[in-house]
């Protein structure tokens, strides 16, 4: 009888600790996207890649950056845990790499540390600008079930 | 037998346990979101206005613009109606006093001020979330802590000292706000929430969601460049500022500090994403300043309504590929001159007072 007891015991703790409460995982089915990005050729590191959907019902926005190969893994933006991948539908597709032309120098660093502002350094865009913005890149995407490849490949003339 | 059974129970329940107690520190924290939130109400009643989100009017900052005294932060405002009486009015004497850049550093331990005020290590236990378990070390040894912090819009900030026109904390020189500012309506609009600080020394982490340097970060950039940190491992860990002078710039430790870097939070990225600023010299970086905790799934806000609500990381923020440049129409400082809707979703609508957008979570 005891046995039944404990049993029981150990059964119900087993329970109250599987249910527990929702922790914000993803609440759609993501599929896998990759790929690469080349401009005139040769690939690009720390490219944003974006994925904007064309319909905000059937999609969720993606980002992805590019590593020294100019490999690229999107992520869900709105998945709660970022699951990989991102949800079946079609997509605008926005490419972006700005930098400051120059390193701020030191003079310029005090001056920021006086009063808060940092000096205009002009930003340069590595990647031309019409692809910073999914709605004049001119590139799109559809992501569908299973494994996504896409080769983004940008020419700047 | 027994022995293992009763082994087996214990390891079942010490998870249980522990779950436990991080709900009960997330009620606490909840709680001082609350009291945070009547002060609020408290000082519209007593001043006729919100606190400022630096020159602050109470303490009569805004008519010492000339030194740091204007970069007094929103919270010493707060004081009186937490009872912090006290340091009301070391802080209040300093601001007063005729010699000249009297509060200089008054954030920092190591004040320069003439009238050395020693505030900046005494520990407010009103503004720290005990779920935010970070350890204090050197070289920042004896800051304080701060995890609430005031909503100041829903756009890219930059550094310095700003009027914010779409959030209910304003410069004090450019006038103030009160109920009838909210025009988006109180129970619509958030108004402080937490931030973890930027690095747990004790975890070697950065804080959830993490932190990043974006070079080319600037007030017209997509905010999915900080977001799209998270795909590649761009983000920092505690181990990645190596200068003692950057480390302590970045902690959210600078409680009496109005700078936008180190004050702001922003509704431009759901809670739990990543925080990014365009150089390690934080403080003075173009930032956006995302909203985080160490409670799982989402972080706590105050609305202007004083009530508190989990508000979810899954929550809608929109697209962060849009350039707001181009989606709103106007070029620059969107902080000031953008008015009308927000356009990241239902979190970048509640961070406006005046957006002209109604939505509730």
């Amino acid at each position: 009888m005891s046995k039944i007891f404990i049993a029981l015991f150990v059964l119900s703790i087993l329970l109250i600790n599987a249910t527990g409460c929702s922790t914000g995982k993803s609440n759609f089915r993501v599929e896998t996207v990759e790929g690469f990005v080349t401009l005139d050729g040769s690939p690009v590191a720390g490219v944003t890649v974006g994925f904007s959907p064309v319909d905000s019902n059937a999609g969720k926005p993606a980002v992805g950056r590019t590593d020294a190969q100019g490999k690229f893994v999107l992520t869900a933006t709105q998945g709660g845990e970022f699951g990989k991948g991102t949800m079946i539908g079609k997509y605008f597709v926005s490419l972006s790499k700005e930098t400051l032309s120059r390193e701020p120098t030191a003079q310029e660093l005090a001056n920021a540390d006086k009063t808060g502002v940092m000096p205009e350094i002009p930003i340069v865009s590595i990647i031309p600008k019409k692809y910073n913005d999914p709605q004049t890149s001119g590139l799109t995407a559809e992501v569908v079930k299973g494994k996504n490849n896409f080769s983004f490949d940008l020419q700047s003339k | 037998m027994v022995i293992a059974i009763i082994g087996v129970l214990i390891a079942l329940l010490l998870p249980a346990v522990q779950a436990a107690r991080e709900a009960a520190r997330r009620t606490e924290c909840t709680n001082k979101l609350k009291q945070l939130g009547i002060a609020l109400h408290n000082h519209h009643d007593t001043y006729g206005f919100f606190p400022n989100s630096s020159c602050s009017k109470t303490l009569g900052a805004d008519k010492n613009t000339a030194d740091s005294r204007e970069r007094i932060s929103f919270l010493p405002a707060f004081f009186p109606f937490i009872e912090q009486q006290a340091i009301y009015e070391l802080i209040k004497t300093c601001v007063d006093s005729t010699v000249s850049n009297p509060c200089n550093w008054i954030w920092d331990v190591n004040s320069t001020g003439p009238t050395t005020v020693k505030i900046a290590g005494q520990p407010i236990a009103a503004v720290q979330c005990p779920s935010d378990s970070e350890v204090v070390t050197k070289p920042d040894i004896n800051m304080a802590r701060i995890n609430y912090r005031p909503i100041l819009g829903d756009t890219i900030l930059p550094g310095g000292l700003l009027d914010c026109q779409r959030s209910l904390f304003r410069k004090g020189t450019d006038g103030e706000t009160t109920f009838s500012s909210i025009i988006d309506g109180s129970s619509n609009s958030v108004v402080l929430a937490e931030a973890a600080v930027m690095f747990d020394n004790s975890k070697k982490t950065h804080i959830i969601g993490g932190a990043g340097i974006v070079s080319g970060l600037s007030l017209t950039s997509k905010p999915s460049d900080c977001t799209a940190l998270i795909a590649s491992g761009g983000l920092m860990d505690s181990t990645a500022i190596t200068s003692a002078d950057d480390r302590g710039r970045m902690y959210g430790k600078r409680l009496y500090d109005a700078r936008m870097p180190v004050l702001s939070l922003v509704t431009v990225l759901p809670p739990n994403s990543p925080t990014c600023g365009n150089q390690a010299q934080w403080d003075n970086a173009t930032t956006i300043n995302t909203v985080s905790s160490y409670h799982t799934g989402g972080a706590n806000v105050t609305f202007a309504d004083a009530s508190v609500r989990f508000i979810s990381q899954t929550i809608d923020a929109d697209d962060p590929n849009q350039l707001i440049a181009t989606v709103t129409g106007i070029s620059s400082n969107h902080y000031k001159n953008y008015t009308g809707p927000s356009i990241w979703g239902v979190w970048g609508a509640l961070g406006t007072i005046n957006g002209s957008e109604s939505k509730s979570p």
